[in-house]
């Protein structure tokens, strides 16, 4: 069930009404509700893969007990193991067997040694990659001893079902999600209009922006050997656009879901396209997975305490690593270390902590170097998009050819429309900067005196969706990852 | 609570409203008027071609034209949007109608048979459009549910209980795409149906033995533009082969007793595999989950072996030596590519 089809439509009205009408004193039943209602929301995609999400969710609520409860450490650390061993084993047949199967087969031959691995034909389960992190999370801070187990089944199983966050995240901890699970959840008006408020903004971005953007993308991705520079680089733009707004619009659609019922999700994007640098838009892209590996795998690697090889060692690990999570493919890979190549300066020089803040803060403009700043830095990251969106190493190669050829100077054979959603996009990302001191795009409407003056923006945005929108319920793109 | 569900419902009911109304009212698809399918029957009827058309129910048409048939063309064609191009010329008939309607799935192809049928209409040959989702249950096709009458009386016919079917075609009432093919006609004005003796239009034209003649534009692709469509046919959804689990043995039950009823009546039954583009072909054929579509086509010749049926083409390309310049699209053939398959059939 995706968020931007009928069925949801549907779907979230039935759960909104039971969930504050008929189970509102009771937390056990809200919570029960909505875990059988995620696990419906699951099963709408492909019910066998149920019963996978079930047995992950059982094995870290027992491992978790048991850790707890272990007599002694090595148990403790069987526990441990068992769990972390299982969950990246599924992670690792679904996802990445085929992967490895493929690039060992192609580097053997290159020594002349023929061999016949068995591939698999599985289909990738939705939402693996988020719900193997939850666990994964949940299970180390019991072994840190940084949090106590969940002894309530469907509060666990709600942490790590959530259907908003179930399929695309964000990933959230057991720190701060599950507080709120225990808690007695009453009707918050002002929560849930924020939360209607970020639906339409999500919506907004995915229906408006990333679809419309997606069409164009993928025609000169697909053909891009055909294309002039210049088209090349508007493909490139329009695929920069096409995924941030799929997937923070996911994201902003995921956090107001979740508003209606009360909880409060960790945010994923903060306006990253208006970063200063790498190291700052690496704070603003997919938050909650960024901080994952900075806690569960960057500080424990040492982070940036020890030498200055370990800090680089340290660097391309996190970012090759979160590269490859994004997919079993080594164009995900090479993104990954060419975004460690543009934080590797900021670390070495410790400038990597210099723009913490929104760019322009509490100003309208940016300053002159505020501006270049953010230019260079999309720029970059427009370029390793390329990788990202790549078929193939080889066919990002080539279309990078291509694009820096002499035919970048010439007029992009593109039709008109093309330019059309450009300017929408423009529109877009100014709204964007005029809301980026709030926690998504049109968050600042709530500040608005008048409410003549919202309902008239609100109607101006459904009405684009209606007008602009793309609506063949195409699937948000991280959901494959 | 209560004061925040007034707020949405005051907010959203409006625009849930003017959606209704709009999508009601312009209804780009006709469907929910006949008016402008019996239009463009009877001037099909008189001996004309028409031209200008665009959005209509192809199913209610077909209702109409057969309807209004005089006498019973000696070869039908009943298939999918795939094979709207097989036409009275390179069938070497005079007596011909094509019923193809876009999409079509087993039940379109049972309920038109069975408005022939209705109408003690035999015809001597029937070139049946074999389109890989035929045996698919998972296609998404919904559009035969407006000929739903007609698909229970062929179950009625062959003896098996008649379904209750629910016609969703009140959907498209608040519909956001039907919305915005609404608000185009509101804007460039709704095309009417104009009658012409001419073949070749700069609209799409259907001519009066029920095939079609594209539109300018899409005659005219360049192959630059062919190569766009097909790259935007493979990317993502395939149309109607996605979830294809399983040949559905029900499909397979009511296409055999299709072939029966037909072999009863003595029509001459010729199967018409559409090729896909060579690079939409080779897409599918490298993935694991369109498996059927190539198991079900070698069910479509098993058939055709067991009860001496003709088949022409195949969905692979290369068996009928068809390439890209064959091609308006990832799915569909250009005349000179329908042409070749046929007159394979006709030496």
């Amino acid at each position: 069930m995706l968020f931007n089809s009928f069925n949801f439509a549907i779907f979230l009205p039935i759960v909104f009404i039971i969930y504050w009408f008929f189970t509102s004193n009771n937390k056990k039943y809200q919570n029960l509700l909505l875990m059988v209602a995620s696990y419906y929301f699951y099963a709408c995609w492909d019910y066998r893969f149920l019963f996978l999400l079930i047995f992950s969710t059982l094995l870290d609520y027992v491992t978790g007990l048991q850790m707890h409860y272990a007599k002694n450490r090595r148990i403790k650390i069987f526990w441990f193991w068992l769990s972390i061993l299982i969950n990246l084993g599924f992670l690792g047949i679904f996802k990445y067997y085929n992967f490895f199967a493929e690039s060992f087969s192609k580097g053997l031959s290159v020594f002349g040694i023929e061999t016949s691995f068995i591939f698999l034909d599985v289909i990738l389960p939705v939402g693996i990659s988020f719900y193997t992190f939850h666990g994964l999370s949940y299970v180390i801070d019991i072994y840190k001893n940084r949090i106590e187990p969940e002894k309530n089944f469907i509060d666990y199983s709600l942490f790590v079902s959530f259907f908003p966050l179930l399929v695309a995240g964000p990933i959230e901890r057991a720190t701060h999600l599950l507080p709120q699970i225990k808690k007695e959840r009453k009707f918050d008006y002002e929560k849930a209009s924020e939360g209607m408020r970020q639906i339409l903004w999500g919506l907004f971005k995915k229906i408006v922006i990333a679809d419309n953007c997606a069409y164009f993308a993928n025609i000169i991705f697909n053909n891009s050997e055909d294309y002039s520079g210049s088209t090349l680089v508007l493909g490139a733009l329009f695929f920069t656009f096409q995924i941030y707004g799929d997937f923070s619009g996911y994201s902003d659609i995921a956090l107001g879901t979740a508003k209606l019922f009360g909880i409060d999700l960790l945010k994923n994007f903060s306006f990253p396209y208006f970063s200063r640098d790498i190291a700052e838009f690496w704070r603003r892209w997919h938050i909650s997975l960024s901080s994952w590996f900075r806690d569960y795998l960057y500080i424990p690697l040492g982070g940036s305490k020890g030498g200055t090889w370990m800090k680089i060692r340290n660097t391309f690990i996190i970012f090759i690593v979160s590269g490859f999570w994004h997919g079993a493919n080594w164009t995900f890979i090479v993104w990954g270390a060419l975004n460690a190549l543009y934080f590797l300066p900021l670390m070495l020089l410790n400038t990597n902590r210099s723009n913490l803040e929104i760019a322009a803060q509490g100003k309208i403009l940016p300053s002159f170097r505020e501006v270049i700043n953010i230019l260079i830095t999309f720029s970059l990251t427009v370029f390793a998009w390329i990788f990202f969106r790549s078929d193939t190493i080889s066919h990002a190669f080539l279309y990078v050819r291509k694009m820096f050829s002499l035919t970048i100077f010439s007029v992009p054979q593109i039709e008109l429309r093309a330019y059309f959603i450009l300017f929408i996009v423009l529109i877009f990302m100014l709204i964007e900067w005029f809301g980026r001191e709030y926690n998504y795009g049109i968050g600042f409407i709530k500040n608005q005196k008048s409410k003549y003056v919202r309902y008239f923006t609100y109607l101006i945005i459904v009405l684009s969706i209606l007008l602009l929108g793309n609506f063949d319920e195409n699937e948000f793109i991280y959901f494959q990852f | 609570m209560k004061y925040f569900l007034k707020k949405i419902i005051f907010f959203s009911f409006p625009i849930i409203i003017v959606l209704i109304i709009v999508n009601f009212t312009i209804d780009p698809a006709n469907l929910f008027s006949s008016v402008y399918e019996d239009k463009i029957a009877t001037a099909l009827i008189s001996g004309n071609n028409i031209t200008n058309i665009d959005n209509y129910d192809e199913r209610k048409l077909q209702k109409n034209i057969i309807g209004k048939l005089h006498t019973c063309p000696k070869i039908v064609v009943l298939g999918s949007s795939r094979t709207m191009l097989i036409n009275s010329k390179n069938c070497n008939s005079s007596s011909f109608f094509n019923s193809s309607v876009s999409g079509a799935s087993i039940e379109d192809i049972l309920s038109i048979y069975q408005m022939y049928e209705n109408k003690n209409f035999f015809p001597k040959k029937i070139i049946l459009a074999i389109d890989p989702w035929l045996l698919n249950e998972n296609s998404g096709q919904e559009r035969w549910k407006s000929i739903a009458s007609e698909y229970n009386d062929f179950l009625k016919s062959i003896g098996e209980e008649t379904e209750e079917i629910s016609n969703d075609k009140y959907y498209q009432l608040i519909s956001p795409s039907y919305f915005q093919s609404a608000v185009k006609i509101l804007i460039n004005g709704k095309k009417m149906p104009t009658v012409t003796k001419n073949r070749l239009n700069e609209y799409l034209t259907k001519l009066k033995d029920g095939s079609i003649t594209y539109d300018a534009k899409y005659r005219n692709v360049g192959d630059k533009e062919i190569l766009n469509k097909v790259d935007n046919f493979i990317e993502g959804k395939i149309y109607s082969i996605e979830g294809f689990n399983q040949l559905s043995s029900k499909h397979k039950l009511l296409l055999n007793e299709l072939i029966k009823k037909m072999e009863d009546n003595n029509t001459e039954i010729v199967f018409f595999l559409t090729p896909y583009h060579p690079k939409a072909y080779e897409f599918i054929a490298k993935q694991f989950k369109y498996a059927n579509v190539f198991e079900s086509e070698d069910y479509f010749k098993k058939i055709a072996k067991q009860k001496n049926i003709k088949v022409i083409g195949s969905y692979n390309p290369y068996n009928v030596d068809l390439n890209a310049s064959d091609f308006y699209d990832g799915m569909h053939c250009n005349e000179k590519g329908i042409n070749l398959i046929l007159s394979m059939y006709n030496k």
